[in-house]
């Protein structure tokens, strides 16, 4: 990443070239691939379904084995890249930086305490490298209450004080969520995006070291062309199992998906809303959206509108581009499966509205691409759940066996396709399970372990977390085809309050959250067991996590569970084995304004 | 100039915040020196020495609205006129699968 500038013209051509080259022939590369392997798997599944016979309702589960197959594929494929492809070195400024930078921090309705907190560890972060002189800090609060409102103002005097930075930290507040988060940032833009060369988008969660923030910066200015620049946010702060869980699949398996997914997307990458540092003056050209016609859930302001202004970048010749090598980005994430869906919702419909733009004139073909990847991410789900209802009916609607065709004397009995439906199921188990085996005998070969809590520790934690994923699938699965079956029809059943401070949830709330599920479970264990017996054990590893749905979710929101497998070194990630110096100046910043002393004159002194 | 005016411009300049009128200035200095428990007001703080500490206290708190640098973002049309009209279509021939009680948005 040193050198000179000449080295830097050097890299800057490596870079553009081996985008113009490679990343084509990566992405026919994995196509090709997942296509050979959804052939294979369909024809496995066709010769399995034809064995009772064939009808109408097995090319439907013939289809819909292949559309999913193909999503697994990809993913698998994806995984496979971020393994084996090792990203080139990038330019960046040796001597800079130079450009005056925003980070911008929308908040709406969010702990004040806590995003304060954060915004005065990044501050000082900011101030150890040299550099804060370029760097304001806007927080752009689209708060609703007015007694968050006022806190926030509260806050910000106090943070002025304590930090003393009068000219450095600004708070904001629309009155008037227009356009929601899209709009709260366009608002800036349209207010004091002239004074900026960049910005630095965050959530109210997000968490950036000092360090991090001005080696994009310098990446920036060294790549004229390069619009966005997003990093992957690793999640800290959970404690629950769930919210450990998640926390460990980000800090372990993230990081190689997105080189994978670098290497496919290259300068067409991904944008996902914050912890990423954008060129105003391009954003501000091309990112404008104006709210689709008709009513919600498919007209209005475009909901998740990150993956859009990616397109929109790459549209107008802007390179938008993911680094999987920088650290130093943090988020915090849903401590319990509730909230996980509940946000899952909101993104559910703002992927299923991307139909909409679709068509959009001028997008480039892997920004569509990218878009319809977005809606197989939650299409996926129904597409399974019809695929299991499908094979529940079909041995309903089979044909009655010919035993005497005519041809011979003697009977002709079904040929039972067991061992390759057996097959068929290791590979999709193959394709599950083989990626995250790599990345594990990756993290044992290189040493990497040792940041996971060692190599046994690691080896039981990925098994954990694997077993926990398959258990908890069935419940995903469901939720997410609630949502996309709510966003067609335009319904929502509403969710039970769960705001606990620690995440947990009460039993009551897991119930009224799950309790369709736990009827649909038992419903298909039942009709298995009653009409189609030799689907029975093929059907419960799905049929029992729903019908254990509350439970599932009470338990793996319990922090004492979680506390408990912190204490044993299990789901363990870098950011729990090492001391990091930004975190624990977040978590100081949030004691002390937790007391929130008003003696403002002596903090300032300090 | 008068001696205030060249002071405001310091401070003006030391936030690189030329788009701050004077008036705007003085009342965020006197908003800061209340904040702070200050006894002096704004007026008081400017007719004081630039290295003053309670000065450079007020200045560096002050509580500044945004910079007002605008920047033009046009709003891009994002769907054609023909796929409106067929999304319009589709979306009005919608089969109704809830009951009216459950559509909440």
């Amino acid at each position: 990443m040193s050198g000179s500038p000449a080295l830097n013209t050097v890299l800057k051509g490596a870079w553009e070239r081996m985008d113009r080259q490679a990343v084509p022939v990566r992405r026919v590369g994995a196509f090709l691939l997942a296509a050979a392997l959804t052939v294979g798997a369909a024809s496995m599944f066709g010769t399995v379904a034809q064995a009772d016979g064939f009808d109408w309702v097995d090319v439907i589960r013939i289809l819909l084995i292949a559309v999913s197959g193909f999503w697994l594929a990809w993913g698998a494929c994806t995984a496979l890249l971020g393994v084996l492809f090792d990203p080139p070195a990038v330019p960046r400024n040796e001597e800079g930086p130079w450009s005056r930078t925003a980070v911008l921090i929308p908040v709406y309705n969010e702990n004040t305490a806590a995003v304060f907190a954060r915004i005065e560890a990044m501050y000082r972060s900011l101030e150890r490298t040299g550099t804060l002189h370029l760097f304001d800090f806007h927080v752009l609060s689209d708060t609703t209450n007015p007694a968050i409102a006022e806190a926030e103002g509260g806050a910000w005097r106090q943070s002025l004080v304590r930090l003393q930075a009068g000219g450095r930290l600004y708070y904001r507040h629309r009155e008037k969520n227009t356009g929601r988060k899209a709009g709260n940032i366009a608002d800036f833009i349209r207010t004091s995006g002239g004074s900026y060369e960049f910005m630095l988008v965050l959530d109210a969660d997000s968490l950036m070291d000092g360090e991090t923030i001005v080696e994009m910066v310098r990446r920036m200015e060294a790549a004229p062309t390069l619009g966005l620049l997003q990093t992957l946010p690793q999640m800290i702060g959970l404690t629950s199992l769930f919210g450990r869980m998640l926390q460990f699949s980000a800090g372990f398996f993230s990081p190689v998906f997105t080189r994978g997914v670098a290497a496919l997307q290259g300068a067409e990458g991904p944008f996902w809303g914050h912890n990423a540092l954008i060129r105003v003056r391009a954003f501000a050209q091309s990112c404008g959206m104006a709210a689709l016609e008709g009513k919600p859930p498919f007209g209005g302001h475009i909901l998740s509108h990150d993956t859009v202004e990616a397109a929109l970048l790459a549209r107008d010749g802007w390179q938008v581009r993911v680094d999987p090598d920088l650290q130093g980005s943090f988020e915090e994430g849903p401590a319990n499966l509730i909230d996980y869906a509940k946000r899952d919702r909101r993104w559910c419909q703002g992927n299923l509205q991307h139909t909409r733009v679709l068509g959009a004139p001028r997008l480039k073909a892997w920004s569509r691409i990218s878009i319809i990847q977005g809606l197989f991410a939650y299409l996926s789900s129904p597409v399974w759940l019809l695929f299991l209802i499908a094979s529940l009916a079909a041995p309903l609607f089979a044909p009655k066996p010919v035993y005497f065709d005519g041809r011979s004397l003697f009977p002709v009995f079904p040929h039972p396709e067991t061992t390759v439906a057996l097959a068929l199921l290791f590979g999709v188990g193959a394709l599950l399970i083989l990626p995250k085996a790599m990345l594990l005998v990756r993290a044992l070969l290189n040493g990497d372990a040792r940041r996971y809590g060692g190599a046994f520790l690691l080896t039981v934690s990925v098994i954990l977390e694997l077993l926990m994923t398959s258990v908890l699938a069935p419940v995903h699965m469901m939720f997410q085809s609630r949502s996309v079956f709510q966003v067609l029809t335009g319904g929502d059943s509403g969710w039970p309050a769960a705001d606990r401070d620690d995440g947990s949830l009460p039993f009551v709330a897991c119930l009224k959250a799950t309790w369709w599920m736990v009827l649909a479970g038992a419903a298909a264990l039942v009709f298995a067991f009653e009409m189609t017996p030799d689907l029975f054990w093929w059907l419960a590893p799905v049929s029992v996590p729903l019908v254990l749905a509350p439970g599932l979710l009470y338990v793996t929101a319990l922090p004492a569970i979680g506390r408990l497998s912190r204490k044993a070194g299990l789901l363990l990630t870098p950011y729990e084995v090492e001391r990091v110096r930004l975190i624990r100046d977040m978590r100081v910043a949030l004691d002390q304004g937790r007391e929130a002393a008003p003696q403002v004159r002596s903090a300032a002194a300090v | 100039m008068t001696e205030t005016e060249l002071k405001l411009d310091d401070i003006r300049n030391g936030l690189d915040r030329p788009d701050l009128s004077d008036a705007e200035l003085v009342a965020c200095l006197d908003e800061a020196a209340a904040r702070l428990g200050l006894t002096a007001s704004a007026e008081d703080l400017l007719a004081r020495p630039a290295a003053d500490a309670d000065l450079r206290l007020a200045v560096s708190c002050l509580a500044l609205p945004q910079p007002q640098h605008p920047m033009a973002m046009p709003e891009h049309d994002l769907v054609p006129e023909k796929s409106r009209r067929a999304a319009s279509s589709f979306w009005s021939k919608r089969p109704v699968l809830l009951p009216l009680f459950l559509r909440k948005r």
